[in-house]
């Protein structure tokens, strides 16, 4: 018989690891594309979700039923995100200029169509110059497709905010792509 | 529609109704200011769409998965027997050595036939208790009392 998920998080909550890697199998997909979207690094973003589930992990017994798992792990995810950031200026600027190098070469050569490899970098390489909360707003609200009352839950802060936030960041990124990318080119897009 | 209400519309842009997008529209053919806008939030838009449609999933799963449940640190459960915790235990032992002390003292006290006064009780701290000093009651002076203990001070 199947398991409903408040059943497996009670046993995980009581230390049973089985019920935990349930969990961990579960979730880990969208903890890992929210990491990987906020940091642009495929092993920094493999470690935040590590440290997610090991912060889940210990604070399981603190859960409580009135908040959805996904939101408490969304939670998790984007403080660890917030930190790593914070930590690791050097880190996003040695990226951030890897990234700028990619674009620049898509743009000099007329004759590439822009596949979605493409345009996935030119929109991390835009959203790399955001403010911190403004990037985490973006991933969460318009790559992850969160409704704005579940990101302000997230984020633990008022939807006017947030939608102040991801408006700030769609026009961020919006002239970024204007300015790096040929309006022809635009209109195929 | 003014401007004003054209930014509400661009702030709340992705939840906008088809009317309210088409009066945004109406506005921004109007308005220099309000097109750039709409034109850079729509391209972003476009763009965003595209690129969260690819999946993006690690690697190796399976080895996500692995690595995380090897790094898991011992959760304390309800069923952990508490006393393992080094500190606690030397304090429980502490504790119960003090106890034996405390209870060894009492089970001597009566052997120890020293008086505090000539008349007095017994020096039992249980007597003090239940046959305080009298207040008139002479105390006998240290020297006496070494020499009721059979001590030669001379």
């Amino acid at each position: 018989m199947l398991e409903t998920e408040p059943e497996i998080i009670r046993k995980a909550a009581s230390g049973d690891r089985a019920a935990f890697r349930q969990l961990a199998e579960t979730h880990q997909r969208f903890v890992y594309a929210v990491a990987v979207r906020v940091l642009n690094h495929p092993q920094d973003a493999e470690d935040a979700t590590q440290e997610t589930f090991i912060r889940l992990w210990k604070n399981l017994k603190q859960y409580k039923a009135e908040i959805k798992l996904t939101t408490w792990l969304y939670r998790i995810v984007t403080n660890i995100c917030l930190d790593v950031l914070k930590s690791a200026h050097h880190k996003r600027n040695r990226m951030t200029i890897d990234i700028e190098k990619q674009t620049a070469q898509i743009r000099t050569d007329e004759n590439l169509a822009l596949q979605q490899t493409d345009l996935m970098q030119a929109v991390e390489s835009a959203a790399a110059q955001l403010p911190h909360i403004q990037k985490i707003v973006f991933v969460l609200r318009d790559v992850q497709g969160l409704s704005a009352e579940e990101v302000s839950q997230i984020m633990e802060t008022s939807q006017e905010k947030i939608k102040s936030n991801l408006y700030h960041a769609r026009v961020a990124i919006g002239k970024y792509l204007k300015h790096h990318y040929q309006t022809e080119t635009l209109h195929e897009i | 529609m003014n401007c004003s209400e054209a930014k509400t519309y661009l702030i709340n842009f992705s939840e906008l109704t088809f009317g309210q997008e088409h009066a945004l529209r109406q506005h921004a053919t109007n308005c220099a200011q309000c097109r750039e806008e709409l034109e850079i939030i729509t391209l972003q838009q476009s763009v965003v769409n595209r690129v969260k449609a690819v999946p993006v999933e690690p690697t190796h799963a399976a080895a996500l998965t692995h690595k995380i449940m090897g790094s898991l640190p011992t959760q304390s459960s309800k069923h952990e027997i508490w006393i393992l915790n080094p500190l606690r235990m030397v304090y429980g032992v502490s504790s119960i050595l003090l106890l034996f002390f405390l209870g060894w003292e009492l089970v001597r006290e009566p052997t120890l036939p020293i008086s505090a006064t000539q008349n007095g009780p017994k020096l039992y701290s249980s007597n003090y208790i239940t046959k305080p000093l009298q207040p008139h009651t002479k105390p006998i002076g240290l020297v006496a009392r070494i020499k009721t203990k059979g001590y030669d001070i001379n």
